[in-house]
C-alpha cells in the first residue's frame, strides 16, 4: 500500500511539516545552547588535565631533585645527568596516564629534551610564546591552535610544558553535537510515526468507518459501529449509532405505513368497487321496491341515505390515523346526528346512545353502518306515526372476549309479530339489516319490547382497541 | 670520662668471693632505681645572654625536656642524667673556658654542643683534643666538618644548603635576580656561599654579594647602598640581632625586593610580634618546624612535652637540641658504655630518624641525611612552603 494512501496529504502537511520543522528548531536551539556548555565543559576538562599533568610532571622533576639533594648527589655530574635522564623519561610516561595530554621538556633556551607531541620533536627549537604565566595560555603552531600549561623547573632549568590540541577538544564536542541532531532527528521521526499510527488507528480508522456507516445509512442499511471508546470518537460513533438505531426504526415504520398504504390502497379500489356494488345492488332493491312506492322521492331520499352511510365511512377512514380502523362511537354519533337533522325535525325524538370505545374495520363499519341507517330512517319514518316525541336507544358494548353487542330500540309502534326477515314481503329495510347482518356473521334478534328492539352478536373481526 | 659499673667491680675483684659478691650486685642492678645511681653529668656552654641568646634559650630549653624525658623512662644505662649549663654570653672565648672547666674539672660524662658555628668551632678543638664526643644541635657551619675531625657531629643541614629551596622557588617564579648580603662570620659567610652556588644551579643571577662587618657597618648603612631591581629577591645572612635590624632599615627603602629570606632571625616563634608589618612575606630556612603535620616520631610526643615544660612553642633550635640528645642516648643504648671513641663509631655509622627528621653523617660527621625546611609567614603565621611535599601552604609572591 502506498504511502500517501494510508497517511493523506493534509496529515502530511498539518503533521509531519510541523514536527520535522520543530525538530530542525529544536536541533538548531539545542545546538546553539549546548555547543559553548559542551565547549566549556572539555576546555575545563582539559585545563584540569593539562594542570594536572604538569603538576604530575613537575613532581616527577622534585622528586628527582629532592632525591639527589637528599643523597647529597647534587654537585655529582654522572648521578645528576642519570636523574635528568630519568626526569626526561618520567615526565613522557605523564602522557601514558593522561593520553589527551602531550608532555614536553623544553629547555630554557628553547631545546626541546623529551616530547611526546609529534610536531614538536625532540632536539627540535621551540620557545614557548609566554613561559611567565602560569595559567593556561592559547597558541598556534604551523596552523594549529594549542592548549597549554608551562612551569619552570630551575634546577633542571627546563620548562615541563602539558599541551592539548583544540581540535582534540572539539572533537567530543562535534561528536555531541552530531549526536544530538541525530538523537533529535531519530527522536522527530519516532514522534512523527507515533503521531501517524496513533491518527491511523485512533483518529482515521474511526472516522472512516463513521464515513463508511453514513454511507451505509444514506443507502438505506442502518449498520451499528463497533466502539468501546469513551473519547470524543467514542461519542460521535455513539451519537452516529444512535441516529442509525433511529432512522431504521424510522425507516422500518415507513416501509410498515407504505405497505399498508399499499393494501389499504388496493382495499380502498377492492372497496370503492365493492361499494359502487353495494349502491348498485341497493339501486336494484330500491327498483324492485319502486312500484310499491308512492312517492318516487322517497326512494332516491332512501338511497341518498344509504350512500351517505357509506360515504361517512369514507369520511372517518381519512380523518383517522391509519385509514383502516373507524371510531365505532363517533361513527354511531354522526349517523345518527345527520339522520336526525334530515327526519326527526319537529319532532322530539329522544336519542340515548351507549357506545363503549370501539374501533372496527371497513368490512364490519360499512354494513355496520347500513344497518344502523337503516334502523334510525326507519324509526323517525315509521316507528312514531301521529306522534311528535318518543324516545330511541342504542348501545354497544363488549360481550366477551370474542363478541360485542349492538342492541338498537325505540318506544315507536313496533314492528309486525309475523315478520319474517327472509320473506319476500319484507321491506327492503329490513332485508338489508338481514343480509348485512349475516354478511359480517352477527346473529340477530329483533323483538318487539314497548317498541322495536333489535339486538345483534357480532364477532370481533377487528379486535378492540 | 665514665666507666660502667661492671668494670670498676670487676678490676677491684680477684678472689672466688668476690666473684659472687659481684654477680649478686650486678643482678640487683637492674632492679635499682635510675635515681638511686650516680647521674650521668652532661655538661654544655650555651648562649642565654648576648647575640645568640634568642637560639641559644631555645637550644637550652630542647637540652632540659630531652634531659627530663630521658629520665622519665629510666635515664641512661639505668642512670638519671644531670644537665651542667653555663652561660657562654654568645662569647667563643668565654664559650672554651666554660668547656674546658666542664672537661677537665668537673669530669662530666657527656657533652652538650653549643650553639652557633663560630663557637662549635672553637669548642670543638677543645671536645675532640679530649676525645669527647660532641652532637651539635646549634651549628650548621661546614668548616666545622671540613678539619678532619673524628668526634663532632652535626644534627643540621649544612649552612651552604639554607637557601636551595627559596632560591628554588624564586627561580619558578621568575625573579631573576637576587641580592645576598651576609655578616661576616663563617655560618654566614658559608650561608651566603651556598646560596651564590645554588643561584648558579638555578640560573638566577646574583646581582649583589656584600659581606659586612656589623661591629663596623650598621645594616641601615648597608642598605643605602643597595639598590633593588623589579624582579629582585634579598637574601639576608645575619644573627636575629642585625636581623631585625635589617627589616626596620628596610622598612625605611622605597624600593623592596621581590621577595625576602633570612637565616636564623625569622625560624623564632615570635618573630611576627617582634618584626611588626615586615614580618609579612619574609622567609626562612629551618631545620624543622613544630608542625604537627609534618610528623616523624616522637615528634608530636616532643612538642607537648616542650610546651608542658615551657608555656612556649619550640623552634627548630629547641627541636635539633633535642634530636641531638635523641641521637646520644640511642648511641649510649646501643653501645651499652659511655665509651667515646665506641659512641663515635656507633654514630658515624648511624642512619636514623629523630624528631626532626632523618639523621645521616659523613665519615667526618657532617650531616648529610637532613634536609632543610622553606617558611614563609603568611597573616602572622609560619607556614611551611617548601619543599612542596611537605607544605602546610603555597608560598606566596610577591610579598610586598
Amino acid at each position: 500500500m502506498k504511502l500517501h494512501r494510508l497517511f493523506p496529504t493534509t496529515i502530511f502537511l498539518y503533521i509531519l511539516g510541523p514536527v520535522a520543522f520543530a525538530g530542525i528548531i529544536s536541533a538548531v536551539i539545542l545546538n546553539a545552547l549546548l555547543t559553548p556548555v559542551f565547549i566549556d565543559y572539555f576546555t575545563e576538562k582539559s585545563t584540569t588535565d593539562l594542570k594536572l599533568a604538569s603538576s604530575l610532571a613537575f613532581e616527577r622533576c622534585e622528586e628527582n631533585f629532592h632525591d639527589l639533594l637528599s643523597q647529597r648527589l647534587s654537585d655529582n655530574e654522572m648521578m645528576t645527568a642519570t636523574m635528568y635522564q630519568e626526569t626526561l623519561r618520567e615526565i613522557t610516561q605523564v602522557h601514558d596516564r593522561l593520553p589527551s595530554v602531550h608532555l614536553l621538556a623544553i629547555l630554557r633556551k628553547g631545546t626541546v629534551e623529551a616530547s611526546t607531541y609529534p610536531a614538536i620533536p625532540v632536539n627540535s627549537n621551540f620557545t614557548l610564546p609566554d613561559p611567565g604565566i602560569s595559567e593556561v595560555q592559547e597558541f598556534k603552531k604551523d596552523g594549529r591552535a594549542l592548549l597549554y600549561h608551562s612551569r619552570y623547573f630551575p634546577f633542571w632549568r627546563l620548562h615541563v610544558v602539558a599541551l592539548v590540541p583544540l581540535e582534540a577538544i572539539s572533537a567530543p564536542v562535534r561528536m555531541i553535537e552530531g549526536g544530538l541532531i541525530f538523537s533529535l532527528i531519530g527522536i522527530s521521526i519516532v514522534l512523527l510515526v507515533t503521531l501517524l499510527i496513533t491518527v491511523q488507528f485512533a483518529i482515521k480508522r474511526p472516522l472512516n468507518r463513521i464515513i463508511e456507516a453514513t454511507k451505509q445509512i444514506s443507502e438505506g442499511s442502518f449498520p451499528q459501529i463497533q466502539s468501546t471508546r469513551q473519547d470524543e470518537i467514542g461519542k460521535v460513533t455513539a451519537a452516529v449509532n444512535d441516529m442509525s438505531s433511529h432512522l431504521k426504526e424510522n425507516h422500518r415504520a415507513l416501509q410498515n405505513s407504505i405497505a399498508e398504504k399499499s393494501v389499504l390502497l388496493q382495499e380502498i379500489h377492492h372497496r370503492v368497487k365493492n361499494n359502487l356494488n353495494v349502491v348498485v345492488s341497493l339501486l336494484h332493491l330500491q327498483f324492485d321496491q319502486a312500484e310499491k312506492v308512492e312517492d318516487p322521492r322517497q326512494i332516491l331520499k332512501s338511497s341518498c341515505d344509504r350512500i351517505y352511510s357509506m360515504a361517512l365511512i369514507h369520511e372517518k377512514l381519512y380523518q383517522s390515523e391509519n385509514f383502516s380502523q373507524i371510531d365505532l362511537q363517533d361513527y354511531t354519533e354522526t349517523i345518527v346526528d345527520q339522520l336526525f337533522s334530515i327526519y326527526a325535525q319537529n319532532k322530539h325524538i329522544e336519542k340515548h346512545i351507549h357506545v363503549e370505545d370501539f374501533y372496527v374495520n371497513l368490512t364490519v363499519a360499512m354494513p355496520f353502518g347500513l344497518i344502523l341507517n337503516e334502523l334510525i330512517t326507519n324509526s323517525l319514518l315509521h316507528a312514531f306515526p301521529n306522534r311528535t316525541s318518543g324516545r330511541i336507544e342504542i348501545s354497544i358494548r363488549h360481550m366477551d372476549a370474542d363478541n360485542w353487542e349492538f342492541i338498537y330500540s325505540d318506544d315507536g309502534i313496533g314492528i309486525d309479530p309475523d315478520f319474517d326477515f327472509t320473506a319476500q314481503r319484507a321491506s327492503l329495510g329490513l332485508s338489508l339489516i338481514y343480509i348485512l347482518g349475516r354478511q359480517i356473521g352477527a346473529l340477530l334478534d329483533l323483538q318487539n319490547r314497548n317498541g322495536y328492539w333489535l339486538r345483534l352478536v357480532i364477532p370481533n373481526l377487528k379486535s378492540p382497541q | 670520662m665514665g666507666k660502667s659499673l661492671y668494670f670498676k667491680m670487676a678490676g677491684l675483684c680477684g678472689s672466688s668471693f668476690y666473684h659472687l659478691l659481684f654477680i649478686l650486685i650486678f643482678l640487683a642492678v637492674p632492679i635499682l632505681s635510675a635515681d638511686a645511681q650516680e647521674p650521668i653529668k652532661i655538661g654544655a656552654g650555651l648562649s642565654l645572654s648576648g647575640k645568640y641568646e634568642e637560639p641559644g634559650n631555645m637550644i637550652k630549653k630542647g637540652y632540659q625536656v630531652w634531659a627530663q624525658e630521658t629520665n622519665r623512662n629510666g635515664g641512661l644505662l639505668g642512670r638519671p642524667v644531670e644537665l651542667h649549663i653555663i652561660d657562654d654570653r654568645s662569647s667563643i672565648g668565654e664559650a672554651r673556658r666554660i668547656y674546658r672547666h666542664l672537661i677537665e674539672e668537673e669530669q662530666v660524662d657527656l657533652l652538650l654542643a653549643p650553639y652557633g658555628t663560630p663557637i662549635t668551632l672553637a669548642v670543638s678543638e677543645i671536645t675532640e683534643s679530649a676525645g669527647y664526643v660532641l652532637v651539635s644541635g646549634g651549628a650548621s657551619g661546614t668548616e666545622i666538618w671540613d678539619r678532619g675531625y673524628k668526634y663532632v657531629f652535626g644534627v643540621y643541614s649544612t649552612a651552604d644548603r639554607f637557601f636551595i629551596g627559596f632560591i628554588d622557588l624564586i627561580a619558578r617564579k621568575g625573579i631573576q635576580n637576587v641580592t645576598i648580603l651576609h655578616e661576616d662570620n663563617p655560618f654566614n659567610n658559608e650561608a651566603a656561599l651556598g646560596a651564590v652556588e645554588w643561584a648558579e644551579k638555578m640560573g638566577v643571577s646574583v646581582d649583589q654579594w656584600v659581606g659586612y662587618n656589623p661591629d663596623i657597618t650598621s645594616p641601615a648603612q648597608l642598605l643605602k647602598g643597595v639598590s633593588f631591581s623589579d624582579d629582585e629577591a634579598l637574601i639576608l645572612c645575619t644573627y636575629p640581632e642585625e636581623g631585625y635590624a635589617f627589616l626596620q632599615a628596610l622598612s625605611t627603602k622605597e624600593q623592596q625586593p621581590s621577595a625576602i629570606c633570612m637565616t636564623i632571625t625569622p625560624i623564632h616563634p615570635l618573630f611576627s610580634y617582634k618584626a611588626g608589618a615586615m614580618a609579612e612575606g619574609v622567609f626562612g630556612p629551618s631545620q624543622w618546624e613544630p608542625e604537627e603535620r609534618i610528623p616523624y616520631p616522637g615528634t608530636r610526643e616532643f612538642i607537648r612535652a616542650f610546651r608542658n615544660f615551657t608555656q612556649m612553642t619550640p623552634s627548630y633550635h629547641a627541636g635539633s637540641a633535642y634530636a641531638a640528645g635523641q641521637v646520644l642516648s640511642r648511641a649510649i643504648e646501643a653501645t651499652q658504655g659511655l665509651d667515646h671513641s665506641k659512641l663515635r663509631d656507633y654514630i658515624t655509622a648511624m642512619d636514623t630518624v629523630t624528631v626532626i627528621g632523618r639523621f645521616k653523617v659523613d665519615m667526618y660527621g657532617k650531616q648529610i641525611g637532613h634536609n632543610t625546611l622553606l617558611i614563609q609567614w603568611q597573616d602572622g603565621k609560619k607556614e611551611v612552603v617548601y619543599p612542596l611535599s611537605m607544605h602546610t601552604a603555597k608560598p606566596r609572591f610577591p610579598v610586598k
